[in-house]
């Protein structure tokens, strides 16, 4: 028995410190996977609270057949994908922001134009399409096999193999215009 | 492993990039990127991408999600709390006044529904809920999903294992 099995068995039976160490543990990745789909730091957070409470409300009858992050991360899915529809609200990618990659006034710094080039493929993953967006972060910040990408996405194992390579393909080929 | 593949490459370049794979494989790993200008290419975004790091998670957002779930546990009876939570606008209404606005729904839907189920049990949105919520249903939340520029992920979907292999052997990954 893992021990998020374990904890989920002892968070039913009501033990605060076995919920609170579920949440400990999974908040992090839950908030990406909602960031991922809403692209906004409030909206994510907001999607992330009501997924928790709708796992909590369902946890005694929770059967584990599935993991129980993949469980919840469906949720979070879920949430996020309902407050998008919900929002109508689309961040447009700002990559201005994000500023010129290197100042030419500036004398070469190796640091510095690997940490700009790194925030900007960081900027490039937003503008991805979702699936795309979703099975690179969640292969490269998580490493989630892909397997469970593919149950996150809605799509297959080898599906989410493929969405991962687009997206790290088309990033490739931003990075070089 | 004498030979290696690009696709067996590419598949592990995260957890190289974590510091994951073993010293012997990052050896074969490193020498392959050496020699193969696509999977290098490759190497270098999934590189930059690690090192700039995931998004950072709000402060405080742990603390919100543990009064959350302690809402959730010890919920009182008498009152319910309708769409919130500890760090959000709540609406608590009163027990009578869900129970008044039930009847008032009871009252109007009723024949509706009764009309239009015939003999065939109708979902409603909290059956659907619960199945999610259960694992029952894992959600789908992509149908409506008007960007995918694969294609489409209906086809990827249908594709054989061996014909995804072949369409990543010719995106070059």
């Amino acid at each position: 028995m893992d021990s998020d099995a374990t904890l989920v068995d002892e968070a039913r039976r009501g033990d605060p410190a076995a919920q609170n160490r579920l949440v400990s543990l999974h908040h992090e990745i839950a908030f990406r996977v909602a960031r991922g789909i809403v692209q906004d730091d409030d909206l994510a957070a907001d999607a992330v609270q009501d997924a928790f409470m709708k796992a909590f409300r369902a946890l005694d009858r929770f059967r584990g057949d599935a993991r129980f992050r993949t469980w919840l991360l469906s949720i979070v899915v879920n949430e996020a994908r309902g407050t998008l529809r919900s929002r109508k609200r689309r961040r447009e990618s700002d990559l201005d922001a994000v500023g010129p990659v290197v100042d030419p006034a500036r004398p070469i710094d190796d640091g510095v134009v690997v940490r700009a080039e790194a925030r900007r493929a960081r900027a490039l993953v937003d503008d991805l399409p979702e699936k795309q967006r979703m099975a690179v972060t969640l292969r490269i910040d998580e490493g989630l096999s892909f397997r469970e990408i593919g149950a996150l996405i809605g799509s297959s194992e080898g599906a989410a193999r493929v969405n991962y390579h687009h997206g790290i393909r088309r990033l490739r080929e931003k990075m070089s215009e | 492993m004498n030979e290696i593949r690009c696709a067996d490459i590419v598949d592990r370049l995260p957890a190289l990039a974590a510091g994951q794979v073993e010293a012997t494989d990052v050896d074969l790993m490193r020498q392959h990127l050496s020699e193969c200008a696509s999977c290098r290419d490759e190497w270098t975004v999934v590189e930059l991408l690690h090192e700039a790091g995931p998004a950072p998670v709000p402060a405080g957002l742990e603390a919100r999600l543990h009064a959350a779930v302690r809402d959730v546990a010890g919920q009182t009876v008498g009152s319910s709390v309708v769409g919130g939570a500890p760090g959000r606008k709540r609406w608590r209404v009163p027990s009578w006044g869900l129970a008044a606005a039930a009847g008032i729904v009871l009252a109007v839907a009723t024949p509706v529904l009764v009309e239009r189920m015939g003999d065939a049990p109708v979902p409603t949105i909290d059956d659907v809920e619960i199945e999610i919520a259960l694992g029952e249903r894992l959600p789908s939340p992509w149908l409506d999903d008007e960007e995918d520029v694969v294609a489409g992920a209906a086809v990827l979907d249908g594709l054989s294992d061996e014909a995804l292999e072949r369409l990543l052997e010719e995106m070059g990954g």
